[in-house]
């Protein structure tokens, strides 16, 4: 089987080549002599001062803010500032103070209430 | 620069040009930009020939590389932070060829463009460069960077799509 000619597509290429040829812009020897010099934009770089002037700002705002949270020693109530005792020690009956119901069958010497 | 460089560079022009048109697709001024950047990279000796491959595909290669640059720089303009900064710049420019220069271009030089940009990119490189640049399938390779094999296969792929798409019936389908 004989391959397909690439003839046409040969033919379409070279009539776009010499139309392309014809737009080049012309060869500038001055561009290989050395770096191009960007034309001045004053404006240029007020957005990159703006953003980095906006980052120091947004820094210095959270690094030396006021701190408003109370401590936590402050924040906790005052149940763990009492002195320290015994727990349930103002509940806890005394000996001496004690009264059982049945304290009337005591004889009368060993009932200290009895006079 | 040295002397011989600079007069293959001048050699190379037209083809470079119709190159980094190709990259650009076919946007005039994107390829203009696109090959000035080149040119920068080699005075700036940011980009040096070292001699492993010939000349016209390792400066091919460079312009590639400089036009891919320039679509990732396009497509952050594109973006709306870029159109943001490029209002507070005032740097803003179309990149889009005026009325006037597509009025210029003819019609058959049009349809390709227009029938390369339907091909998968790879299919459409190494089209232009084997039939555009005649350079040989393993100096495409060189330029795209890709083996041998896949160039012959994107290259065989790509004639036959580009053969059906160039087609009167399908030119006049895809038209209406």
């Amino acid at each position: 089987m004989k391959p397909q000619s690439d003839d046409d597509l040969l033919e379409i290429f070279s009539h776009a080549r010499r139309r392309d040829r014809d737009e080049a812009p012309a060869w500038r020897p001055e561009l290989l002599d050395g770096p191009r010099q960007r034309p001045a934009t004053p404006l240029r770089w007020i957005p990159a001062a703006l953003a980095a002037a906006s980052v120091i700002v947004v820094a210095v705002f959270f690094t030396h803010a006021p701190v408003n949270e109370p401590r936590l020693s402050e924040a906790l109530p005052p149940l763990f500032e009492s002195q320290p005792g015994e727990l349930f020690a103002s509940m806890e009956p005394s000996l001496m103070t004690f009264e059982a119901p049945s304290d009337f069958l005591l004889p009368d010497h060993l009932n200290p209430y009895n006079p | 620069m040295e002397r011989a460089i600079a007069d293959q560079l001048e050699a190379l022009h037209p083809d470079a040009f119709g190159w980094a048109l190709h990259c650009c697709a076919g946007e005039h001024g994107r390829a203009e930009d696109v090959l000035q950047n080149a040119y920068l990279k080699l005075a700036q000796q940011r980009a040096q020939h070292d001699g492993r491959s010939s000349f016209k595909t390792w400066w091919f290669g460079v312009i590639r590389f400089t036009a891919h640059e320039e679509f990732r720089r396009l497509r952050y303009r594109e973006s709306l932070l870029g159109k943001l900064l490029l209002q507070l710049t005032g740097d803003a420019h179309d990149a889009q060829p005026s009325p006037a220069r597509k009025m210029e271009l003819d019609e058959r030089t049009a349809e390709l463009r227009r029938c390369l940009a339907q091909l998968p990119a790879r299919q459409a490189e190494v089209l232009h460069l084997v039939f555009y640049q005649d350079l040989t399938l393993n100096e495409a390779a060189e330029v795209m960077r890709v083996s041998i094999g896949s160039v012959r296969q994107h290259y065989e792929r790509g004639k036959a799509r580009l053969r059906t798409l160039l087609q009167p019936d399908h030119l006049h389908e895809t038209a209406v």
